[in-house]
């Protein structure tokens, strides 16, 4: 059965959902939420569904997002604590990929201008579970995002546009793998290095779009790995049906808003599982 | 209401408030020092006389809205009965009078009119 390079989905866009948000005082401080990534750079990403099924009757999807609580503390509350969980499943590219990942994170937000300029830390303490793989390691990260320049706002419009530029330190110990079939080693071992990534968005009127690129450099691999860059870049437009609402009595009035997707992925990220492979899709969208 | 320690300027009577009450002083107050949070935020695109319902997106960059309750959580520290925001609280979705409104209650402040 052939699988198609480029496929066609028809998936739902779960927007970012509070699923609960406790008011017993002891519990003030906690939420738990849906979210699509386990990081923090951008909680509000919508969680993503989408499933194919192809003229030879084979069924695909791909499923991502992450289940957090968060527990903030600190002065001025600046700093989260988040224990998460999240998966990322995909059959639809070329080379699936199919992990699930639990741990602990926390985050801090310094402030540096009144414009709400900032740098946030963070770092996390994770296990991950690579099934494509058979495998399983740990993960320990520590980076910074900068939210500030180059970014721009029209005012009195949803319109913008922002690059948020991130470096990442990382280690990562696989602890059990099945050997490779063809070089009979087991890949377990120490992975280490950086990764430097840009996430871009800009919105005007109905269109938007988002891409991420970034390159992982490791100063070490595990047994059978080579030393090289790893590049990932995922880019995607999005056209909604409906204009964006301008006040708050628009925005009650608005119920689901239908839109597509078009989403390019390439490329390959050792650290989050995520295989070597390239697609493009086409998605209907819903947000609520 | 003990306020720790106060600079409201007189020339905050220049924004007509509508609140009554025992609480008014507090209120004015209160909305002074948030809509000098929101108008840092937003490059002083958004002004004491933003409309309530008007979306705090189209003056200030979604993903950094997530800052606000920092700010927020600094400015309004000095009044005794505040209590501090979390991280969740303020949404991208929210408009300027949803931020206003959530000041007054977390200092434990009713406030007749926003």
């Amino acid at each position: 059965m052939l699988k198609k390079t480029n496929v066609i989905a028809i998936g739902i866009s779960l927007m970012f959902a509070q699923l609960s948000h406790a008011q017993a005082s002891s519990l003030d401080d906690f939420t738990l939420r849906l979210a699509k990534t386990a990081d923090n750079k951008d909680a509000e990403k919508p969680a993503i569904l989408g499933y194919q099924r192809n003229d030879g009757g084979v069924s695909n999807y791909m499923t991502e997002g992450a289940l957090k609580a968060d527990y903030d503390f600190g002065q001025g509350n600046s700093a989260t604590f988040t224990p998460s969980a999240a998966w990322n499943h995909n059959t639809l590219s070329t080379t699936s990929t199919n992990n699930w990942s639990y741990g602990l994170g926390l985050t801090d937000r310094s402030i540096v201008t009144k414009s709400g300029d900032a740098l946030v830390y963070s770092g996390s303490l994770s296990q991950q579970r690579d099934m494509t793989k058979d495998s399983n390691a740990s993960i320990v990260k520590a980076g910074a995002t900068w939210y500030g320049w180059p970014e721009w706002k029209k005012e009195g419009a949803p319109d913008y546009a922002a690059i948020r530029p991130t470096i990442t330190l990382f280690t990562k110990h696989v602890y059990s793998a099945q050997a490779d079939k063809t070089t009979g080693v087991t890949p377990t071992g120490t992975m280490s290095g950086a990764v430097v990534s840009l996430d871009a968005a800009a919105v005007f009127g109905r269109w938007s779009i988002a891409a991420s690129a970034q390159a992982l450099q490791p100063s070490q691999v595990v047994a059978g790995d080579t030393k090289y860059t790893h590049r990932l870049s995922v880019a995607s437009v999005t056209y909604q049906f409906v204009d964006p609402p301008l006040t708050g009595a628009q925005q009650k009035a608005t119920g689901w808003v239908p839109g597509v997707s078009l989403i390019r992925q390439v490329g390959d990220d050792p650290l989050n599982a995520v295989n070597r492979a390239g697609y493009t899709q086409l998605v209907l969208t819903i947000q609520y | 209401m003990a306020v720790k320690k106060t600079n409201v300027s007189p020339k905050s009577a220049a924004v007509i408030h509508l609140f009554e009450g025992d609480s008014a002083d507090d209120c004015v107050a209160i909305r002074k020092d948030v809509d000098a949070v929101l108008a840092g935020m937003s490059n002083n695109a958004i002004s004491a006389t933003t409309s309530n319902d008007a979306l705090v997106s189209l003056y200030i960059i979604p993903d950094k809205i997530q800052f606000l309750y920092v700010l927020l959580n600094q400015a309004l520290s000095r009044y005794s009965t505040f209590k501090e925001f979390q991280s969740g609280d303020i949404k991208a979705t929210a408009t300027v009078g949803d931020i206003r409104d959530a000041a007054y209650s977390h200092c434990n402040v009713k406030c007749s009119h926003t």
